[in-house]
């Protein structure tokens, strides 16, 4: 016969015991677990997340249904205890419900305090505690806009914030004279107003709340010093208080909440307390690790008797608001004895606090980068001497070696990454390597890391971008205003449906514009010549007027036309033509540009079509987001210093790539030797010359944004080098975000990933040339396209029209 | 004194000659217009001449009521000239009316 | 016969006057006949280490500026325990107070300034002093050897000094002030309050917001009492509450004064030939109490005085550093954040270290350091340049270095001595050169650390870094090569003084050791003849606008200016190239189109049809002006083409020190760094050297008279093959800027560069019709 266990309460203590007392030893008791919600078990701290709209209701249940019979466990929900008789060692709940027990767990939680203020009981007056409380917010922001939050503290910020999200004014009431005063010294409580004020709430300090007016539903707040405010929605956020009720009517002994011992026993022998209902060493706590602390220590008890004691728990707090990032933990506060280092960032408006007394840390807030939290919390925890430390070593982010690794980096393996759930980074980072993890889900369900609070996620993020080399850090982000979709899942819808226009593609993913915009427009019509380059055809309409008559508009409106001069190499009859267009057209200027080409400047659009016929040169494709120039250095012809021809291969090149579509402008160059005449070091394929040799450069970026080039490969012949970059830029095109540079799209994917399909997969490499050689093969000069064509002349609007009045 | 009305009609072009998706530049007594002619056959008119820094808003890129300069990527309504968004600014819209397909812009007077 | 004497009379013999004095001998030395008027019966001390004096680490004769044989030596006529009493500006006489009388031709001002000594009711008692002169410092340590307790009025520099001072002399010391806190214009808040921490931990009491009322006692005092109604007992009081200029006399004069004897940029008064320096002048509405703009000063000063023209003082930034032991506090520029600036403050309890960088946008107004002050001179050298920071730099900034910027890292270039302006590479030359191996003898060869002393600690380092294993920087002091004896500078030198026109005759004029000299020294000689004699190039060399090839063929490169070609010329170019068979044209990186494979036979028809110079290529030049622009701004691309295509003209024969590659940009292209870069930017055109602003022009023309200023400026005071960036990093930013933005100094610059390019053109016209 199984011992029989009881526990009242299905929160988060409760439950978190249960599954400490599983992993133990699964078979030893039979449970009952009463709950008054009506819900299975779920994560009251992620509560202002489903405000926010950041997470479902679903998505916070922590154990459902399933878990309940899995592990055969009575769930009597929606039914409250209402007596116990400790001397029968029996139960009663308000529906009559009678359960007998060897053991009986107080897990009853904590009520919100609501102020006893006149007026509390109206209609629209709420506190912030439980999934209800949730949804009458919800429903209350359909049909009404102003809400007010009494209580500048971690919930009512956090509600505050969740109201605003739905579309409500918020004011919030404070009764002291800074925000989160528990957590925040002076310094981090103004930079939290600020931002928050920034966000949209209204802050109210110093204010005493009077009276709730109204008439059935509330209408307003009164203040003591006759200030008013207007409010369709109050929601008290001052505070909560252990529920103890039924403790006291049992008659176990009770402080401010059930008092407990170490081992979490109450006064009454086989009755035991945890949570936010349990005194401990005159401390209650209201926060999740010490409950999870303790419902460890009290399964430890249930199954050996014989363990070690609970000793309090050191407590730190996060404020879980989005686009605000705050931490504080211990004694935050300067005091005669203690010490502090602080750091003020008014940039990135960040601001760090250590406390020291003693030479042990003692307490800290973080404001704007947090990343420092757990090791700080460890510190405290482990009452290391600090003396001779400084601040970079105890402020990590501080440190001004940022390539020798991030915070997390630098954490030795047996701290705590999740606070909450005491999940360290060696349990992190094995889990993730044993089993294989690549999000941050997984690694949640497998070890519990950032099951709570959440706040961790970016260290857990940063730890499987760590582990597994790709970055995880990659959240979605939609194209545009016009869809929800991200570029990638635009992509892959194009591959996997089969889709073949643009309109067609607005339609079957529920656009929700009717014709997009200038920025998904024209990556869409990219994406589709991408996927289908022979079908498609591209919609000239969807390309920007550049791309669209193929010269570079100026900003007085003339264009800009660049012939086609491979390698930067003319000749004398080139020269006469240009000579002679100039003359014709009156082109005010001629250039030799940075990209070693001719450009004739300041040419009206109705002429273009005749300059191209007359120059008789291919379009040197200076405007799109294609290949341009392929620069080059004059080479072992002429440069006492030349080891290789370079003119001769980037002729090659140009030849080979003219006209090809890319994400963004692909700009080469080829330089005889590593004195790098043509700048080969800042283009997005850059070939040098070496001994014999030609090593291939890429994602360099000569821009404002400049970026040096990063070594691809070494290679002998032309022809290997033609093949790698072929593969290299398919590759890019396939992969890369329309408008993104080779240089970003390599720093996202990582070179070594780009390696490994470019070079080493001997297979994919092949079936890359094979699908860029697809591409290419169907290029048509655009200028010619246009000259012999007057439809499209017309469409694209090369006459000129002048209308004169006549009266 | 009696006001005189001075504004008048004045034809620019054949509808066929626009095309849905593209502006058309023409250009009145030394006035640079840009014609938009939209699925429904209605043919809007402003200055061609972006707010912001005056690109040729004939060349930007329409999507339905609305052109996307060509140089900074403003968004002007077809309809009232205004420019959408954060950026704030406005150009002359004119009235256009069609008869007979061919398209007439109403000037506004001079005096 | 020599020349009757110029007459100089200097009144004050403080540091301001003495300084100026020097800088007059530095440059010439027997211009004047020199008389100073000293009050006091001292010869010239450094007024600014009284407190070492007074805190026991140096005695009177170590703070001496110049020994009395000093005077004798350069002839100057020391009058002390004499003040002047009026001065007749008409007559261009002063009289003094032991009836003495003397003309002057020209007449400096420098009295510097007084305590100022507020006359609470019992300030005459005895024991109630202030801390200013030598006598002061004497009656102090009289004083401490009677009596026990002193209070010390004013919590500013001087006032803590004092009291350190008063402390180490075993007294008791209450420092009262009346602000809430210490030093409050130098110090923020924070540092404040560890600044009181320290001091009170060495011993201090202090007694904030406190207003005195009154001071109590006998014939001597015995105490203070305060507005509050408290009070302290003393018996030594020392008035430390601020200066004020001295500028009665000059006021009696009918010199015109304000807060202090007002000057203009070159420290001239409203009076002909009557000058003020130092404590007592006011400059620009400020007045300066520390030492660096007095130094500053008296280089101008006496510039204006030997009548060597141009020399312009605009005010100096300041910066301030305590100097108590123990305590390290530096402060410079504006700190206060808010108000659109921002700041970055590290405050670090555990090692008593404060920090805080204040910005203006993206450079750095203003810097506080407490507890390790070693970052100063180069956070104060950053304000000072008012360089555009990036967010890396400003992180770089704040992570700094307490540890690792040690002596060893810094730059050659950077100021050791903020106060005298010595540089690292100054001292190390010195050091090397002179065989020094300590800091007085430092001290004495380059004057780091002569005035405030707070760098000595920064000195002895250097000294001990020098003789470290890990040194290894080299200065080159070194001939100009082996075959020399002389250094650069003074072969130039002599070329100009001797006036030598070839190499052979410099050679055996400075009895070089070889006959022809080296590769070193041929190129160099060549290049400094050249830019002394503009004709020199024509009898010397080869006249070949080509490059010629190992197979013997040519590369032409005709002078496209800003890499544009008219019709005209574009036509020109394709007749003559289909002409003579030029395989293919080739665009060069550097934008401009070169002729490749041309034989030497056709190089005159290609230089005739192409209208090009026959200058030689030989040496450096000004590389092809590049531009580049976006169509999506609002730049004119003609404008800036047209300022390409002018630069390249006015430079295109000329040879400078080192090749110089310029760029015009508009903001929108690429933006990388060359020697020269102009940017267009919607407030204006930004010329940048290397990566550093120089300056931002409002137009174009302005652009092209600076840039076409800097570089004769550069060709005229660079050394050969020095780059504009290491020139500019030696001769110093702000000084060329000093230059360069002087109207008449411009003007001049801009002068000279037309008439080297006449004559140049002018040479190689005659050359081409010789040819």
């Amino acid at each position: 016969m199984k011992e029989k266990l009881v526990v009242i309460g299905n929160g988060m203590a409760g439950i978190r015991a249960l599954e400490e007392l599983l992993k133990q030893d699964a078979h030893r008791y039979q449970i009952t677990v009463f709950g008054k919600e009506p819900h299975p078990n779920y994560n009251r701290i992620l509560l202002s997340s489903v405000l926010q709209g950041d997470t479902e209701v679903e998505d916070i249940i922590l154990n459902n249904y399933d878990w309940y019979d899995e592990n055969n466990i009575e769930l009597v929900s929606g039914d409250p205890v209402a007596y116990v008789d400790t001397d029968t060692q029996t139960v009663y709940s308000a529906k009559g419900v009678e359960r007998s027990y060897d053991r009986l767990i107080f897990a009853t939680g904590s009520n919100p305090f609501m102020l006893p203020l006149p007026g509390a009981d109206k209609e629209g007056v709420i506190a912030f505690r439980n999934i209800q409380d949730c949804e009458t917010m919800i429903d209350t922001a359909k049909s009404y806009k102003k809400a007010a939050v009494i209580g500048g503290g971690l919930l009512g910020l956090e509600a505050a914030r969740g109201l605003l999200n739905l579309g409500m004014k918020v004011d919030v009431i404070h009764l002291s004279d800074s925000l989160m005063e528990q957590q925040l010294d002076a310094e981090a409580s103004r930079m939290l107003k600020e931002e928050l004020e920034t966000q949209g709430m209204k802050i109210h300090l110093n204010k005493q709340t009077e009276e709730l007016v109204g008439g059935n539903r509330v209408e307003g707040l009164k203040f003591k010093d006759g200030d008013s405010l207007d409010a369709d929605l109050v929601v008290m956020a001052v505070g909560i208080r252990p529920n103890i009720e039924l403790a006291k009517e049992t008659g176990l002994d009770v402080g401010k909440a059930i008092l407990v011992n170490d081992h979490m026993e109450t006064s009454h022998k086989n009755i035991y307390a945890v949570g936010e209902c349990a005194e401990h060493r005159e401390v209650v706590y209201g926060l999740v690790t010490p409950l999870f602390e303790q419902a460890k220590v009290l399964a430890s008890h249930l199954c050996t008797e014989d363990c070690d004691g609970y000793e309090g728990s050191i407590v730190s707090t996060s404020l879980k608001v989005s686009g605000v990032d705050v931490f504080s933990a211990g004694e935050f506060m300067d005091t005669e004895e203690t010490k502090s280092i602080r750091v003020h960032d008014e940039f990135e408006d960040t601001f760090k606090k250590v406390v020291v007394r003693d030479n042990q840390v003692v307490g800290s807030v973080l404001f704007g980068d947090t990343s420092d939290s757990p090791r700080i919390l460890s510190m405290m925890r482990s009452g290391q001497d600090v003396s001779e430390m400084n601040k970079a070593t105890i402020l990590p982010s501080e440190s001004a070696e940022d390539n020798a690794g991030s915070a997390v980096e630098l954490m030795p393996d047996d701290e705590n990454i999740c606070g909450c759930n005491g999940v360290t980074k060696g349990e992190i980072v094995s889990a993730i390597k044993d089993q294989g993890l690549t999000t941050v889900n997984e690694v949640k369900q497998c070890t519990n890391a950032s099951r709570s609070c959440g706040g961790c996620k970016p260290q857990v993020t940063e730890l499987l971008s760590l582990a597994t080399g790709e970055d995880a850090t990659q959240a979605k982000e939609p194209m545009c205003e016009c869809t929800e979709h991200s570029d990638e899942e635009v992509v892959a819808s194009i591959r996997e449906m089969g889709l073949t226009h643009i309109k067609e593609v607005m339609n079957v993913l529920g656009w929700e514009t009717e014709d997009g915009c200038s920025k998904c427009r024209p990556a869409l019509n990219y994406y589709l010549g991408m996927v289908n380059p022979l079908e498609y055809d591209d919609d000239a309409n969807s390309r920007f007027v550049n791309e669209r008559v193929h010269a570079n508009i100026q900003n007085d409106g003339t264009f800009s036309v660049v012939p086609r001069m491979y390698g930067g190499v003319t000749n004398p009859d080139q020269l006469r033509t240009i000579a002679d267009v100039a003359d014709k057209y009156e082109v005010p200027l001629l250039k030799v540009t940075g990209g070693q080409r001719i450009d004739l400047l300041g040419i009206e659009k109705e002429n273009l079509p005749d300059v191209w016929n007359d120059l008789g040169m291919r379009s040197g494709y200076a405007y799109g987001k294609g290949m341009r120039t392929v620069k080059t250095c004059v080479g072992e012809d002429f440069c006492r210093f030349g080891t290789q021809d370079s003119i001769g291969l980037g002729i090659e090149l140009e030849k080979k790539f003219e006209g090809l579509n890319t994400p963004h402008k692909i700009k080469m160059a080829v330089s005889a030797c590593p004195r790098n005449c043509a700048e080969s070091g800042i283009k997005d394929v850059g070939i040098v010359g070496v001994e014999g040799a030609w090593e291939v450069h890429v994602a360099g970026n000569g821009g404002v944004d400049l970026k040096k080039s990063e070594l691809l490969c070494k290679l002998e012949t032309s022809k290997e080098v033609i093949d790698t970059v072929a593969a290299f830029l398919q590759h890019y095109r396939e992969q890369a975000k329309y408008k993104e540079r080779t240089s970003h799209w390599v720093e996202r994917v990582g070179l070594d990933a780009v390696k490994k399909v470019v070079l080493e997969d001997e297979e994919e490499r092949a079936a890359l040339i094979e699908r860029m050689d697809i591409a290419l093969s169907d290029q048509q000069d655009p200028w010619e396209d246009i000259i012999d064509n007057h439809k499209k002349q017309q469409d694209l609007g090369f006459e000129k029209k002048e209308v004169s009045i006549t009266t | 004194m009696a006001q005189v009305d001075t504004k008048h009609k004045v034809l620019v072009a054949n509808r066929h000659e626009l095309a849905v998706g593209l502006g058309k530049k023409v250009v009145i007594e030394g006035k640079e217009l840009a014609l938009f002619l939209q699925k429904d056959g209605v043919v809007y008119a402003i200055e061609d001449s972006c707010p912001h820094l005056g690109g040729p808003l004939s060349e930007g890129m329409v999507s339905g009521e609305h052109v996307f300069c060509p140089l900074h990527d403003w968004k002007i309504s077809l309809k009232t000239g205004e420019a959408a968004g954060a950026d704030e600014g406005c150009v002359a819209r004119f009235d256009v009316e069609v008869e007979n397909e061919q398209v007439y812009v109403v000037m506004p007077g001079s005096v | 016969m020599a020349q009757q004497k110029q007459r100089l009379v200097l009144i004050g013999n403080g540091m301001a006057g003495l300084r100026s004095v020097e800088e007059v001998l530095s440059h010439s030395s027997d211009q004047f006949e020199i008389t100073i008027f000293g009050s006091e019966p001292h010869p010239s001390y450094n007024r600014l280490q009284l407190s070492s004096v007074l805190q026991g680490n140096q005695s009177f004769a170590d703070i001496e500026i110049n020994q009395p044989d000093w005077y004798q030596e350069h002839q100057i006529n020391l009058r002390t325990e004499e003040t002047v009493t009026q001065i007749d500006t008409n007559t261009k006489t002063v009289q003094t107070d032991q009836h003495g009388e003397l003309s002057y031709d020209k007449l400096v001002i420098a009295t510097g300034s007084n305590p100022i000594f507020i006359p609470f009711p019992g300030a005459d008692k005895e024991g109630v002093m202030a801390f200013r002169t030598i006598n002061d410092c004497k009656q102090m340590i009289e004083a401490a050897k009677h009596y026990k307790k002193a209070v010390v009025i004013g919590g500013g520099l001087l006032g803590l000094e004092a009291a350190r001072g008063l402390l180490n002399l075993g007294m008791e010391v209450d420092v009262v002030h009346l602000a809430d806190r210490l030093m409050e214009r130098q110090l923020d808040q924070d540092a404040a309050v560890l600044l009181q921490e320290e001091l009170t931990a060495q011993g201090m009491n202090f007694f904030l917001g406190k207003d005195t009322s009154e001071l109590v006692g006998g014939e001597r005092v015995e105490g203070v009492c305060f507005k509050d109604g408290t009070q302290l007992t003393a018996d030594l009081v020392i008035m430390a509450v601020g200066v004020k200029p001295n500028i009665e006399l000059a006021k009696n004069s009918g010199v015109t004064v304000n807060k202090g004897i007002v000057v203009d940029d070159q420290m001239r008064t409203n009076i002909p030939d009557v000058y003020a320096v130092g404590e007592c002048a006011e400059h620009r509405d400020t007045v300066y109490a520390l030492v660096k703009p007095l130094y500053e000063q008296a280089k101008v000063l006496a510039k204006a005085v030997c009548g060597i023209g141009g020399s312009v003082y605009r005010g100096t930034t300041l910066s301030t550093q305590l100097k108590v032991s123990g305590v390290d506090v530096f402060s410079a520029g504006s700190f206060m954040s808010g108000g659109g600036q921002k700041a970055l403050t590290v405050f670090d309890e555990l090692n008593g270290h404060y920090k805080k960088l204040v910005f203006d946008g993206d450079q750095l107004s203003g810097a506080i350091l407490f507890g390790d002050t070693r970052e100063g001179m180069r956070l104060l050298q950053l304000v000072i340049e008012q360089k555009e920071l990036t967010n890396e730099e400003k992180q770089e900034l704040l992570q700094g270095s307490s540890s690792n910027h040690g002596v060893a890292e810094m730059s050659q270039a950077e100021m050791v001595c903020n106060c005298n302006a010595v540089s690292k590479g100054t001292i190390i030359e010195a050091a090397q050169s002179n065989c020094l191996t300590t800091v007085d003898q430092i001290k004495e060869n380059t004057k780091a650390s002569s005035s405030c002393g707070s760098c000595k600690p920064v000195v002895s380092e250097l000294l001990t870094y020098m003789e470290s294993d890990n040194f290894n920087e080299k200065i080159e002091v070194t001939s100009m090569c082996e075959c020399t004896e002389l250094t650069e500078e003074e072969v130039v030198e002599e070329l100009q003084i001797r006036g030598l026109s070839s190499i052979h005759e410099v050679m055996s004029a400075l009895d070089w050791s070889s006959n022809n000299g080296c590769k070193t020294c041929r190129p160099a000689l060549s290049y400094y003849l050249g830019m002394i004699h503009s004709e020199y190039h024509l009898t010397h060399h080869l006249k070949k606008n080509a490059e010629q090839q190992e197979d013997g063929t040519y590369i032409v490169t005709p002078p496209y200016h800003g890499g544009v070609i008219s019709v005209d010329q574009l036509q020109r170019l394709s007749s003559l190239t289909q002409r003579l068979h030029v395989g293919y044209v080739v665009m060069t990186s550097d934008q401009r189109l070169q002729l490749q494979g041309i034989k030497e036979e056709h190089l005159s028809t290609i230089w005739a049809h192409l209208d090009m110079s026959k200058h030689s290529l030989e040496g450096y030049h000004v590389q092809p002006v590049v531009t580049s622009h976006s169509s999506n701004c609002r730049c004119d691309l003609y404008e800036i083409q047209s300022l390409a295509t002018r630069l390249d003209q006015q430079f295109e024969r000329l040879q400078v020190p080192s090749s110089v590659n310029i760029q015009v940009k508009c903001n929108h292209a690429e933006r990388l760094f060359n020697d020269l870069s102009v940017f267009w930017t919607r407030v204006g055109q930004e010329i940048y050297i290397d990566t550093s602003l120089f300056y931002v022009a409002e137009h174009t023309e302005e652009t092209f008279e600076i840039v076409s200023a800097l570089l004769q400026y550069y060709r005229q005071t660079a050394r050969f093959l020095q780059s504009m960036e290491e020139w500019i990093t030696k001769v110093g930013v702000v000084h060329v800027r000093e230059i360069v933005l002087d109207t008449e100094f411009r003007e001049q610059l801009l002068e000279q560069l037309q008439e080297d390019a006449f004559l140049n053109k002018k040479a190689i016209a005659i050359e081409e019709t010789i040819m």
